[in-house]
Parts: C-alpha cells; sequence; structure tokens
C-alpha cells in the first residue's frame, strides 16, 4: 500500500513543484514587495513599510474599488440570468447538439479578443447611441465573460443525474419543485465557479473599460496598471494586488462554504 | 414546441457571441483603412497581409507557444489528476493554488512572473512565455480531466495488470483512451487561452520573439488595419476546416 | 511514448528555426510603436546596405524601459523613443554616445529640435518627428469660436469633448492655461490645476490615447484636444475637410521623439548607417508624412506634399516662447498627479 501511495505521490510531484515554483513563489515575492518602500527615483528598496496599504485608506482608491466592485455584481448578476439557464439547457440537449455548442463556446476564442472587442465598438457606434457610456462597459464585459459562466454549469450539469429528476417529477413533484430540490444543489459547485471565473475579472478588464467606456471609468485593474507603468510605484502596485488576490481568495471562500450549504439542502429531503 | 426551447435559448444566447465575429469578418473586406466607415468591398487587406512577413512569424510563434505549453500542461495535469485519486499530502493545499492562475487577475500574474524572471535572470522569450502560460493551462486541463479521472473505472486497470500488462501498457491501452476526449478538449481550451493571450505575454515577452497578440496589441496605437481581421478570417477558415475534417474522419472510421 | 516526444521535438525545432530565420551577422534590430517607417522605406534600405531589418515593437515608452533594463541595454541596435523616457534611459546609461563622423547628413536636423532638456549636448539622440497638442474641432456642429483651452469649458460643449489619456499632457496643459509650467513640483499648483480640471469633467465624453481621429470624424465627439498626429489624419481624410485645427493661445505642449543607440548594441554600425538613411532629405520626407507627425528634419520640409505641408511643418510664426516639452518630475510630484487625475476621470461618470 506504502509504495501505492508512493506512485500516486510520483503523479502529482510535477504538478507540485510547477505550482510551488511559478506560482506560489512569484506571488509570494509580490506580497514580500508590497511592503517595500518606493525611492523617490522610482526604484525599490528593501525597507518595510505600510505606507502603501496606508495609501489605499486615501478615498480615491476606495470608491474605485467599491464602483468596481459594483460594476463586477452588476456583470456577474446578468451573467447569471443569461448564462445559468444556458449552460443547464446546454447540458440537457442530445449530445450531438451538446458537442456542437460545447465546439460553438470555445470558436470565439480563436478570433482575438482585441479585434472582437473593436467590432463591438463598431456595432454600438453605428447601431446605439451608448458608445463610451457604463452601458456599454456592462454589455461588453458580460459578453467576455459569458463563455465562462455557461462553460462552468454546463459541466456541473452534465453530470447530473438525469434519474433522480425523473424520479421526483413522477412523484409529482411540480418543475419548480424539482428544480430547487435537485438541479440547483447538484449544479451550484458549476455555477460558483462560473461566478469565481466572472466576478474578479470583470474588476480588471481593463481594456474594456477603456475601450468601451471612453476612459472615463476606472477599474480597480487600472489602478494596478497606473502604478506599475505610470507612476513606476511597484510597491503600491503590489499592494494593489495583494488586496485583490485577498478578494478573490474570499469569493473563493464564499462560493465554497455556499456549496456545502446547496448540497445539505438536498440531503435534508 | 415546449420542447424545442432550451435548444432555441441556447442557441440565442451562443449566437449572440457570434455577432462581433461576423462584424469582424464583414470588416475584413472593407475596403477603408479606417474602422468606423465601410468604403466598399475589397481584398487589398488580404493581399497586403500575404505580404507581412512579421504577422506570419508572430503568427507560427503563437502557434508554438501554445501548442508547447498546452501539451507540457496536459501530461502534467493528467498524471495529476491520476494521482489524486488517492489521498495524498498536502493535496488540498496544491489543488487549490494550482488554480490561482485563472482565479487572480492576469495583470498580478503578468506583475508577479516580470520580477521573478527577471530574478532568475531567464532570457525572455519562448521560455518565459510557455512557463507562465503553463500555469494557466494546467488548470483548465486539470478541471476538464480530473472529473473524468474520478469516475475512471479501476476495476478495468486493475485487471489489465493483473493478467500482466506493466503500468505503461495498462495506462496506454486503457486509461489514456478512457481519458483522451477530456484530454483533448482541456487542451483546445488551453490552447485557445495561450493563443490569445495579451496581458500576461506582455510582461514575459522576448525582443526577438513576438506572439501574435502582441503583435496586435502593439498596433493599437497606430491603430489595427483590416489586416487583421482578414488574419483572423483566414484563422477561423482554417479552424472550420481542421473540425470538420476531422469529424467526417472520425465517422468514416467508425463506419 | 518515445515517438511522440522526438516528433514533438522535431516540430519545436521546425518552428524554432522558422522563428528564427536569419543569423544575426547582418541584422538591424529596431524597437519602436508599431508603424514608424513606411515599409518602402525599410525595404529600400535593406536592398542598398544588405542588412536585414527586423522591426520590433512596444506599446508605451515604459515597457519600452523596462525591457532595455532587463536586457541590460542589448538586444537591440536602435530605439526610438518619446523625449522624457530618453532622459531615464541616458541617465540609466543605457544608450551609447552617437559616432558622428558616420552621420553625413547630421546637419540636416532641424535646429529647433536640438539641445532639447533629455540631451542637452546632442550626444546621444537623434530628433526623429516632433507633435505639438493642438485643439481639432468640427465648426459645423460646434457655435464656439475655439481659440484656447479656456474655450474647452465652454457650457455649449456638454459631453462633447475627447482628451487625449496621458495625464502629464492633459493636466500639464491646464497648468499653462493657469500660467503655470507644465512641469511644476509645486503640490499647490498642481492641485489648483486638479481643481479646474473638474470643472471640465461635465464637457468630456473621451479620453483615450488612439484614434481620437476616428471618433471626430465619426461625431461620437465634436471637440478634442488630440496628437499632432490625429489631427493630420483627422485633416487628411474626406471628411475632416472642414476640420479647424488651433494652436492654443495660452501655450504649446509638445514632444519630441528621439533615435538612440542602446549601450550594448550588437550591431551599432547599421544602427548608424540608419540615422543616416533617415535624416536624407526625400526618405524623411515620406517618413514625417507617412507618421502625421511635424518634420524635424529641415532638409526633408521643401520635399512634403504641399497638402501636409502646414501639418507636416513648423509654422513660420509659430510662438515658441512659451512652449514646453513635458519633463520627468518628482515621485511625489508624480503622485499628485495620479491622484488628482483618478478624481477627475471619476467625476467624468
Amino acid at each position: 500500500m506504502k509504495s501505492r501511495m508512493k506512485s500516486d505521490f510520483k503523479k502529482v510531484l510535477p504538478l507540485y513543484l510547477f505550482t510551488a515554483f511559478f506560482v506560489i513563489i512569484p506571488i509570494a515575492y509580490a506580497f514580500f514587495l508590497s511592503f517595500m518602500t518606493r525611492t523617490n527615483t522610482f526604484s525599490v528598496e528593501y525597507v518595510f513599510t505600510l505606507d502603501n496599504y496606508k495609501e489605499l485608506l486615501k478615498p480615491i482608491y476606495l470608491t474605485t474599488f467599491w464602483d468596481s466592485f459594483k460594476l463586477a455584481i452588476v456583470v456577474t448578476t446578468i451573467n447569471i440570468v443569461v448564462g445559468y439557464p444556458a449552460g443547464l439547457f446546454m447540458a440537457k440537449l442530445p449530445e450531438r447538439q451538446r458537442k456542437f455548442f460545447f465546439a460553438a463556446l470555445t470558436f470565439p476564442f480563436w478570433i482575438n479578443s482585441i479585434v472582437r472587442i473593436a467590432s463591438i465598438i463598431i456595432l454600438l457606434r453605428t447601431y446605439t447611441t451608448i458608445l463610451y457610456s457604463y452601458f456599454a462597459v456592462v454589455i461588453t464585459m458580460v459578453y467576455a465573460l459569458m463563455p465562462f459562466m455557461i462553460y462552468s454549469v454546463y459541466s456541473a450539469g452534465v453530470k447530473l443525474d438525469r434519474s433522480a429528476l425523473e424520479a421526483a417529477r413522477m412523484l409529482g413533484a411540480s418543475e419548480i419543485r424539482a428544480f430547487l430540490d435537485i438541479t440547483l444543489p447538484l449544479t451550484a459547485k458549476g455555477l460558483l465557479s462560473g461566478v469565481t471565473l466572472t466576478f474578479v475579472p470583470s474588476m480588471c478588464l481593463i481594456y474594456i473599460s477603456n475601450l468601451l467606456g471612453g476612459g472615463k471609468f476606472i477599474l480597480a485593474g487600472n489602478l494596478i496598471e497606473n502604478q506599475l507603468i505610470k507612476t513606476h510605484n511597484t510597491p503600491l502596485a503590489a499592494a494593489i494586488s495583494v488586496v485583490l488576490m485577498m478578494l478573490t481568495g474570499l469569493v473563493i471562500l464564499i462560493c465554497n462554504r455556499l456549496e456545502p450549504v446547496a448540497r445539505r439542502r438536498r440531503r435534508a429531503k | 414546441m415546449r420542447k424545442k426551447i432550451p435548444l432555441i435559448y441556447v442557441a440565442l444566447v451562443i449566437g449572440v457571441l457570434y455577432i462581433p465575429i461576423i462584424v469582424a469578418i464583414i470588416f475584413s473586406f472593407n475596403d477603408s483603412r479606417l474602422y468606423t466607415t465601410w468604403g466598399g468591398f475589397s481584398l487589398r487587406w488580404y493581399a497586403t497581409l500575404f505580404r507581412d512577413e512579421d504577422i506570419f512569424i508572430s503568427l507560427l510563434n503563437s502557434i508554438l507557444v501554445a501548442t508547447v505549453s498546452s501539451v507540457l500542461s496536459a501530461i502534467i495535469a493528467t498524471a495529476a489528476a491520476l494521482g489524486f485519486r488517492k489521498k495524498l499530502p498536502a493535496e488540498g493545499f496544491f489543488k487549490s493554488t494550482s488554480m490561482i492562475p485563472i482565479l487572480v487577475p492576469e495583470i498580478i500574474l503578468g506583475m508577479a512572473f516580470l520580477v521573478f524572471f527577471r530574478f532568475l535572470n531567464l532570457p525572455f522569450g519562448f521560455i518565459t512565455l510557455v512557463l507562465s502560460h503553463m500555469t494557466f493551462c494546467i488548470p483548465y486541463i486539470f478541471l476538464q480531466v480530473s472529473t473524468r479521472a474520478v469516475a475512471l473505472d479501476m476495476s478495468k486497470t486493475e485487471a489489465a495488470r493483473m493478467l500482466g500488462a506493466g503500468p505503461f501498457r495498462a495506462f496506454f491501452n486503457i486509461t489514456l483512451p478512457d481519458l483522451l476526449p477530456s484530454i483533448l478538449s482541456g487542451i483546445f481550451l488551453a490552447f485557445a487561452m495561450s493563443f490569445d493571450d495579451v496581458v500576461i505575454s506582455m510582461f514575459v515577452v522576448g525582443p526577438r520573439f513576438n506572439t501574435l497578440p502582441i503583435k496586435i496589441y502593439t498596433q493599437v496605437k497606430t491603430g489595427i488595419t483590416p489586416e487583421i481581421n482578414a488574419l483572423c478570417t483566414l484563422m477561423l477558415l482554417v479552424t472550420v476546416i481542421c473540425l470538420t475534417a476531422s469529424k467526417i474522419i472520425k465517422t468514416r472510421t467508425k463506419i | 511514448m518515445k515517438r511522440i516526444v522526438s516528433i514533438l521535438l522535431c516540430l519545436t525545432f521546425l518552428f524554432s528555426f522558422a522563428a528564427c530565420g536569419k543569423s544575426a551577422e547582418k541584422e538591424l534590430v529596431i524597437y519602436t510603436w508599431a508603424g514608424m517607417f513606411p515599409d518602402e522605406v525599410i525595404d529600400n534600405f535593406e536592398k542598398e546596405t544588405g542588412i536585414t531589418v527586423i522591426y520590433q515593437n512596444f506599446d508605451t515608452d515604459e515597457n519600452m524601459l523596462m525591457t532595455l533594463e532587463t536586457t541590460k541595454g542589448s538586444d537591440y541596435d536602435l530605439v526610438i523613443a518619446d523625449d522624457y523616457i530618453i532622459e531615464q534611459v541616458i541617465s540609466e546609461g543605457l544608450a551609447q554616445k552617437l559616432d558622428k563622423t558616420k552621420i553625413s547628413n547630421y546637419e540636416n536636423i532641424n535646429p529647433t529640435f536640438m539641445g532639447q532638456f533629455y540631451d542637452k549636448d546632442d550626444a546621444y539622440t537623434v530628433p526623429y518627428g516632433a507633435g505639438i497638442m493642438q485643439i481639432a474641432y468640427n465648426p459645423d456642429k460646434v457655435n464656439v469660436d475655439i481659440k484656447g483651452y479656456k474655450d474647452l469649458f465652454d457650457k455649449s460643449l456638454e459631453g462633447r469633448v475627447g482628451v487625449v489619456g496621458n495625464n502629464r499632457v492633459v493636466t500639464g496643459l491646464i497648468l499653462k492655461m493657469l500660467g503655470y509650467s507644465m512641469n511644476t513640483e509645486n503640490e499647490n499648483e498642481i492641485r489648483e490645476a486638479g481643481t479646474k480640471l473638474k470643472e471640465l469633467a461635465p464637457n468630456i465624453n473621451l479620453i483615450k490615447d488612439e484614434y481620437l481621429n476616428e471618433d471626430l470624424l465619426a461625431g461620437t465627439i465634436d471637440v478634442a484636444l488630440v496628437y499632432q498626429s490625429q489631427a493630420t489624419l483627422t485633416a487628411t481624410d474626406e471628411k475632416g475637410s472642414n476640420f479647424k485645427f488651433v494652436m492654443p493661445e495660452e501655450g504649446l505642449g509638445f514632444g519630441v521623439m528621439g533615435m538612440f543607440v542602446p549601450s550594448n548594441a550588437k550591431n551599432s554600425d547599421a544602427a548608424h548607417k540608419f540615422i543616416d538613411y533617415i535624416l536624407d532629405g526625400e526618405v524623411g520626407a515620406s517618413c514625417f508624412s507617412w507618421m502625421g507627425y511635424c518634420s524635424t528634419n529641415s532638409a526633408a520640409d521643401k520635399y512634403i506634399d504641399d497638402s501636409l505641408k502646414s501639418f507636416l511643418t513648423l509654422p513660420e510664426n509659430l510662438n515658441t516662447e512659451n512652449a514646453e516639452i513635458v519633463q520627468n518630475i518628482s515621485a511625489d510630484a508624480a503622485d499628485v498627479h495620479e491622484e488628482i487625475w483618478n478624481e477627475f476621470v471619476k467625476s467624468c461618470n
């Protein structure tokens, strides 16, 4: 048994090493930088400070984070409302159609995203008056992130045990009841992973906010970009990144907590 | 009719995703240099494209980076997915940390990679691109393969082992064919993500090694010309042809 | 398994040969923005000298500096970038002194653009194109006779103004309007400009750095504070023939782009040859006409097409006394700039 475990461990070892080296260490280094001092000549001095985090408490940063957060909520909500049913329906389709739509979902990635965004600009400019508005930013973000939501829900939906649903329906449960008791709890994982895949990116899709919002909307991601590229304040950029990462962690934590809740609901029945 | 509602809804939502793509294709035939105006039908951008050596080199580079990083990632991710069928030490920690790259905003990763690779003194270019793309290719493939690996029928493998098949034989004859569809769809997704990546690549790209998205992105300052649309249209065409061809071959061999 | 690996390896080699191409012997690696030279110019240079040009792009000056720092000034033979960043490049020792004996066309440089702050003795750089910030507007849709920055605040222009996305330039021009220097490090002056800038917010519909000309022509905005190249592009479009272009009376903000050879360039000889080639009058004229930037080459002026002349050469009566270039300022002052700019952007929506 011991050797069995050893051989399994050998299989995961490349992942462990790669993750340690190229994910954990770089991020740890960024974390370290966020506590360092920026000198007046734009370089970094290895002296511990909390100033970068104090700087973030200024109203301009707090309001930017808050506005960015609100935008992310709006975008994620629309994605759930439109994408969740799409993913579920897709999972229920016959296999041939299912495979077709799955391919159709990954296909747009073959057209460069900047080109796609440029096309949206043409569309909005020609047929609407909403270019360079909040609304334009929202719909483009929904557009960009929708495939991720559909994909997550679909993956969970495909695994759904159809027989349980049919049994419930046969026992006279209404469609709504069956959905609430069976479908929703069992696809909650996909929905929640869809939320994590859309929520945080929508705080950082700076190209969309820049190009569609006419430069009038600053996202949390813009703050990082500006500090890194314009002001050369790497430690402050790192600090903003750390805060954003913590926020990401929080969203994931909440989602992980919610999932067992949804499952328990099913078990209680 | 009611039965058709799911199909119509899915077709509608996914169809909407294609509207900008159709516009992009139409504008590849635009005679005008500007994106805002339609200047009549023309093939001049296709002609320009075929004379543009730089674009083709960066296209090749992009294909190379995306292929190498998705294939290497597939090996690591598949091995890990198989290993994780058993409880292993530090499993939870590495499972969640390896997901970080697809959850955390790209700009953060790009920044982290830049400072880290500079610290390691790695030559910027192919190697740094592949390493950084692998960080987000691995989780995409892992997510695809792991659900399948868990559901894998272990008894078949064990039976084969008992009948005297070596571990590699058992893997190639039984496990791999079972996992292949999910590995391939994972590779497909990872390839697409790597092929379209701008933000992370921007930070780790090298002086003599440009990828296509970077090439396009750096053109933003002087204006993207419909040449890029022409390129995207052709690439789309190639993809469609490849997919249809593989489909036809598959159905033929089945018969 | 071995077969798969070997196939993979073969593929890798195949691709990397395709990517590398020719040997590094007779190569000139130019590092600049996309679209800085017409194809003919590069082609002809290659034909004349037998040197292969490798054209590499960056998107922002800052990224260029970052790569130069990473590569310690090697990998590239010639870089073209903006004035303020060149100052940093030189101070970090990433540029090498030019050998003017190798540049026979050196005296063609327009003296107006020499001896600038970033290279006071002209030891490291040769200017390649300059731009003056101007106001472009569509007189059919705007009822104000625009003469300067102050007219952008006019109440009738609500939601119809666009400005470039460079905070130092825009805030800098507001500073000029208030009678200060664009490069002041006095926090109170910068904050005063910030307050003034906020008054402009209701009029702003667009803040972006790239192709403001397209938005002007499409009518998304009717007035814009634009870079010279964007003004040229607007004027040369058939829809833009009636547009007006104003050199603001309160003072001008301008910028110069410069060519320099990185300190450890592998082929600095080829770089000198290229500089000399570009400084030729006729070649220069076709370059500036292509880019839409103001000519920095006196010998080129006479070759520039008459229809473009008013845009690509300096007006004779131009008052350059009150003209300024954005320069590097202290990190603290830059932080204040960043803060007031963020506040301005937020009040625009």
